[in-house]
């Protein structure tokens, strides 16, 4: 019973960019060989974040740069997502077109995805399963590589961290073109030892971790061939092991449950820009292993094969649209699973754009997905408006609505026992509405967004336990979600230096509408539990030649930790500094930063009794070499 | 005048008896009442020990209160009241450590660390008994507890899964949860003298009027085969005997916790919303259930007061928020219920 437990238990704001305003046709876009999708998310609030530069999980940067929430179980442990209020199986996370959450649990443990390997992500805001399907409820992160411009040329780099609690990393990056050929290779290794001394006031003494300790590694290769002048073929390959002990909960002496993740990505793309059209086609291979032990070992295995094509044509000089059909098979292994068990699942997509003047496009998506249980039919539209007067002065109003939902993952439906293979999907109703602000005035630039939004979700997916004391999902939960984001940033120009800073502020009201039963009353009209009212983040970030300092501060409000709201933990703000500086030659440049997180040494927990670490240092060397 | 000196002296000496039995612990605030022992959920370590008093007041967390703050742990199995040294063991289970109370003002006593998933407690002759189910993949044993210095002196191996304790003339009885099996060890030698083949996933035991030894086993998964099994311990020093008195069959799968009334004639257990009564005379399963609550999500725990028979059930709640415990008169008709700590699996009465 108690192992079945644990194995249940996974920016800079504005509208997406957009051609400028003539009446030319809006078909050629620059990042077409990234993320195809970007494009037709007219209405919403996309972020996109660089990365790629330090060895960081997907985690740490997101609670560091956003005010998203995550929820993690320890330092460098499980950590996942609430989106806009929603739960952590309701954002969709995509790679090269696929959703890539665990077919099993329906989520991404964020602590596992190393940034190294990718070179930027995007953060859609709210339901977009119109266009990424299954899962796009609060919202989708896409993990990309930067774009391809194939020009003759070879890049190193070299990256050595170390920091508090034993903490080393070491990363490698090659980049080199010729001919029609691109080749990207990274590869890095990271260890902490988080043997981090803590005091808990439900303990009363002091402790150090001793079984925390996280291995990460992994490799990404990227080859690009430009077959033609509008012809393309790549692979982008990666594969990830993480190897972790379990940080235990703080009144638990003898931790000793480890978790062990393999996951393999593969996909083969072609693109071919054509007269008549755009056409690319993605076939993918995901595959995750995951060995839980705990005196035993469980294993759960999990592969999904997935296919695409897709269309993108001009109607006329002011309007796209793009259609096409995505297919995946989803397999996995477990001792809780019978033999052989399979899925199909097949998509039809459809994207319409229209530039109804040139300061006003409107776009509308379609998806359906086609699983024995019926998903609802999903459309979306969106709609954007420049109103801006003069160059430098931009105001964008924008609006979404859409509807959204999740397909029970294959732990929900055929997990033994409980497993319920009659669940519904879960659905979701969403509207969204916000403006972004931006001018440009002598030396100084700022800009302000604002988004508010409102999501129903009905036939969410709850496990409770039956009359025999066995646990299964039924489709009972009803929650309405209502919330505000403003982001406000501004940059100014000095003689020498450069100063930038930005606020960010998250509202959500994310409220349980039904009780266990038709009688229970006691958790109706409740706050989610792990989903705080409020969060924030400031930052200053000051540049001087080649020297940089930033500052941090990140405020996350009081969180549930029962339905009932009876119990809850308090709120906590961190403090983080950095300094850094950079040495450039001619062709090679050197960077050395440190970092202070923690400042104040606040106690603090994310999750009810797992202890996070007091102040904490990282000291890290960057190495670019350009050889042309 | 003599006798009203005999009578006033009588007086006097019983004053002084009457003050000697409340001197060290004199007047706890938890003394009377009952205590609700909820697990917490699972690895967020929040088990509590909650107490209901004479006058309706709960008291959700009595550790917490008593001992500045601090957290029991992580699933609070069971609790039991040495009576004689007036001591109480708190077990939790996966915080693998056993904490020692005194039950009157919950004031911590000691804590005994690095024990290997422990679930039941119970103390016999002077020495302590605490099963363990050692590993998911280790049978499961009992530890013998030196009451004083709170060493384990010796560990006796079972079968998998060794969960609960009953001990009866110089005998301890262990159901063993992921077996079918009752141990029986001799206190003396403190060895397994004989195992009796019961039903699946024996759980809890009672002892009846006749002073007969039952078990509540829950049954295999989705099997429908949960039994109550009587046995006879004067036929457990016999290896080759059959100790099994009688079974009756529920014809569906319960959660194996059971309770008995102050005179030993009827046993309760549970399932789902509905409470059953059955004689211990009986042969068959009950043909309703006692008591169905319709507002309650579902059972995890009964206990009933010796004192007045009132019978205590736990809603467990799936573990969303705080449990609600419900009391019923003997006949099954509801009382009150009111809210406790989370995840309330079992109830505990000072006699």
């Amino acid at each position: 019973m108690l192992r079945f437990c644990f194995l249940m238990l996974l920016i800079t704001g504005g509208a997406s960019s957009f051609a400028q305003s003539t009446d030319t046709t809006y078909l050629k876009e620059v990042s077409v060989y990234g993320v195809p999708f970007a494009s037709y998310a007219t209405g919403s609030k996309v972020a996109q974040i660089k990365t790629g530069t330090d060895i960081q999980t997907l985690s740490e940067k997101l609670i560091d740069e956003t005010s998203l929430y995550l929820k993690t179980y320890g330092n460098s442990q499980l950590s996942t997502i609430s989106m806009r209020g929603t739960t952590a199986s309701q954002t969709a996370v995509l790679w090269n077109g696929m959703n890539v959450n665990s077919p099993t649990l329906g989520q991404t443990d964020f602590s596992i995805i190393p940034l190294f390997l990718f070179d930027e992500v995007s953060i859609r805001y709210g339901t977009a399963s119109s266009l990424y399907g299954t899962d796009a409820i609060g919202g989708s992160i896409m993990l990309g590589q930067g774009p391809v411009r194939i020009q003759p040329g070879t890049t190193w780099s070299a990256l050595l961290q170390t920091g508090s609690f034993g903490r080393l990393d070491a990363g490698l990056k090659f980049q080199t073109a010729f001919d029609k050929w691109e080749l990207r290779t990274k590869i890095y290794r990271s260890f902490i030892e988080n043997d981090f001394p803590y005091e808990s006031p439900a303990v009363g003494y002091s402790k150090k971790q001793n079984n925390a300790s996280v291995l990460n590694y992994g490799i990404g290769q990227q080859v690009y061939y430009k077959i033609g002048e509008h012809q393309q073929i790549s692979l982008d390959g990666l594969y990830v092991y993480n190897f972790r002990e379990i940080q235990p909960a703080v009144t638990n002496d003898q931790g000793d449950e480890t978790l062990k993740d393999s996951d393999t990505r593969i996909a083969l793309k072609y693109f071919y820009d054509a007269s008549f059209g755009t056409l690319s086609a993605v076939a993918g291979f995901v595959s995750s292993d995951q060995d839980y032990t705990n005196d035993v070992t469980s294993n759960v295995r999990s592969r999904q094969l997935n296919g695409q094509v897709q269309m993108e044509q001009p109607l006329n000089p002011s309007a796209n649209v793009r259609y096409g059909i995505s297919y995946s098979n989803y397999q996995a292994w477990s001792e809780n699973f019978i033999n052989d068990l399979s899925e199909n699942r097949i998509d039809a997509f459809a994207s319409f754009k229209q530039a109804i003047t040139n300061r006003w496009i409107v776009n509308l998506n379609l998806r359906q997905s086609f699983y024995e249980h019926g998903t609802p039919f999903a459309p979306a539209i969106g709609s954007q408006w420049n109103i801006g007067k003069e160059a430098g002065d931009k105001v964008l109003i924008r609006m979404q609505a859409g509807r959204g939902f999740r397909i029970p993952t294959l732990n929900d439906r055929y997990w033994m026992p409980g497993g319920n293979p009659e669940l519904k999907s879960e659905d979701a109703i969403h509207l969204e509405g916000g403006m972004t602000w931006s001018a440009l005035k002598d030396r100084t630039s700022y800009s302000v967004d604002v988004s508010t939004y409102a999501t129903w979700a009905d036939d969410m997916i709850v496990w409770l336990s039956g009359d025999d004391g066995i646990w299964s999902p039924t489709n009972l939960q009803k929650v309405n979600i209502f919330g505000v984001e403003g982001e406000a940033s501004a940059s100014f120009k000095l003689d020498r230096s450069n100063i930038r800073a930005t606020l960010v502020y998250g509202y959500v009201q994310s409220v349980n509408q039904k009780g266990l039963n038709e009688f229970d009353q006691s958790i109706v009209g409740k706050q989610l539990p792990y989903t705080p009212v409020h969060n924030a983040r400031a930052s200053a970030s000051w540049k001087l030649s080649s020297w940089q300092a930033d500052v941090r501060l990140n405020y996350t409000g009081i969180r549930y930790t029962q339905l009932d709201n009876a119990q809850w933990l308090e709120a906590y703000a961190l403090l983080d500094a950095s300094l850094s500086k950079t040495f450039d030659a001619s062709k090679v440049k050197l960077r050395v930063r440190g970092e202070v997180q923690n400042i104040m040494n606040v106690y603090y927990e994310n999750l009810r009794n797992r202890a996070m670490p007091g102040r904490n240092y990282l000291i890290t060397l960057t190495a670019n070499l350009n050889r042309n | 005048m003599r006798s009203l000196l005999a009578f006033l002296s009588i007086v006097f000496l019983s004053t002084l008896v009457a003050c000697d039995d409340d001197d060290d612990q004199g007047g706890g605030k938890y003394e009377d009442g009952i205590f609700v022992v909820n697990e917490g959920n699972f690895m967020d370590a929040d088990g509590t020990v909650s107490h209901l008093d004479e006058s309706g007041t709960v008291t959700l967390d009595l550790f917490g209160l008593e001992n500045n703050d601090k957290a029991l742990g992580d699933v609070v199995q069971s609790m039991y009241i040495d009576e004689d040294d007036d001591v109480a063991y708190i077990i939790v289970n996966n915080s693998n450590k056993m904490e020692i109370v005194n039950p009157n003002t919950f004031k911590s006593l000691h804590t005994v660390s690095d024990l290997s998933l422990p679930r039941y407690f119970t103390t016999y002759d002077g020495k302590g008994y605490l099963t363990e189910w050692v590993s998911f993949s280790d049978p499961g044993h009992v530890a013998v507890v030196d009451l004083e210095s709170h060493e384990v002196t010796n560990t006796i191996t079972t079968d998998y899964g060794a969960e609960n304790i009953i001990a009866h003339n110089d005998l301890l009885y262990v159901s063993n949860n992921f077996s079918n099996t009752v141990s029986v060890i001799d206190v003396d030698t403190e060895e397994v003298i004989k195992t009796i083949e019961v039903g699946s996933s024996p759980g809890e035991f009672v002892m009846d009027v006749d002073q007969k030894i039952w078990v509540i086993c829950g049954g295999t998964y989705n099997g429908n085969d949960g039994s109550l099994v009587q046995l006879d311990p004067s036929e457990s020093r016999d290896v080759s005997s059959n100790s099994v008195l009688k079974t009756i069959e529920l014809e569906m799968n319960v959660t194996p916790k059971a309770a008995i009334n102050s005179s030993g004639s009827h046993i309760y257990f549970f399932k789902g919303k509905s409470v059953y009564e059955v004689a211990t005379t009986a042969t068959e399963a009950p043909a309703s259930p006692l008591i169905t609550e319709a507002s309650v999500v579902g059972f995890y725990g009964i206990g009933i007061d010796p004192d007045d028979d009132i019978i205590y059930l736990a809603d467990g709640k799936a573990f969303s928020g705080n449990g609600e415990i419900y009391w019923y008169t003997a006949n099954g008709t509801l009382i009150d219920h009111t809210s406790v700590g989370r995840g309330p699996n079992g109830f505990v009465f000072e006699e």
